[in-house]
């Protein structure tokens, strides 16, 4: 006899494998050392991507640096 | 009264383009689960943000050209002077430095159409929409600038 099972419930994952597993464990568990961007709220099946873009952010902070400076520095000539 | 309407051209574009950095990260929260077996995200439109934003920001170009040509007319040269040289290079330098974002916002309306992966359009779109507060913020500062210097 079949059973409809509801979205939610399988959502869970409770009932059988409607769920791959997951990699990179969970919220506690499987560290592996690699940091993570909380702000980003990305599963761990995107390893690279939280410290790509880390690094991107910190890459326009380097470059923006001087050309603010340059922008703020000719305040000195009004 | 020109350059008033191009600053709220490009404050409308640093809004446009932070809605299309927040639409493409919860495209890319999002897209792992397309992968589950039985769930489906739909057939969800998704706005032109980012192309709004090019648009934007050729059109403040383009103001910022009107507003050369007309202080040219007005006898504001380029060379009449250290304060309008000065005046010219700092906005001539801000719209270069558009210019590069516009071309990074065409670089990731490219990468939508050719369907690269979505943390790769995100990490553009969010470093691009970065770059472009930063833009505005300058261009707000040099506005206020050149008001107190006016006074």
């Amino acid at each position: 006899m079949s059973r409809v099972t509801p979205i939610s419930t399988r959502a869970s994952g409770h009932h059988g494998a409607s769920l791959p597993p997951r990699t990179g464990g969970g919220s506690g568990g499987g560290d592996d050392g690699r940091g993570r961007d909380r702000g980003d709220s990305l599963p761990d099946s995107l390893p690279n991507y939280g410290e790509r873009l880390r690094r991107a952010r910190m890459g326009l902070a380097v470059a923006m640096t001087p050309i603010l400076m340059l922008f703020i520095s000719s305040l000195r000539f009004t | 009264m020109l350059l008033f309407a191009n600053t709220a051209v490009l404050i409308v574009s640093s809004i446009t383009i932070d809605l299309a950095r927040r639409e493409i990260t919860r495209e890319a929260a999002l897209a792992p689960l397309q992968s589950i077996p039985g769930v489906s995200l739909g057939d969800e439109r998704h706005f032109p943000w980012l192309a709004v934003t090019t648009v934007l920001g050729l059109l403040f170009l383009a103001g910022q050209l009107f507003v050369w040509s007309r202080l040219s007319s007005g006898g504001f040269h380029l060379t009449g002077g250290t304060s309008s040289s000065f005046i010219y290079i700092l906005t001539a330098m801000h719209g270069l430095h558009l210019a590069a974002g516009i071309l990074a916002l065409m670089s990731a309306n490219v990468a939508a159409v050719l369907h690269r992966p979505v943390e790769t359009r995100r990490i553009v779109v969010d470093i691009t929409s970065w770059y472009w507060h930063c833009m505005t913020g300058l261009w707000i500062y040099i506005l206020l600038l050149f008001s107190f210097a006016a006074q």
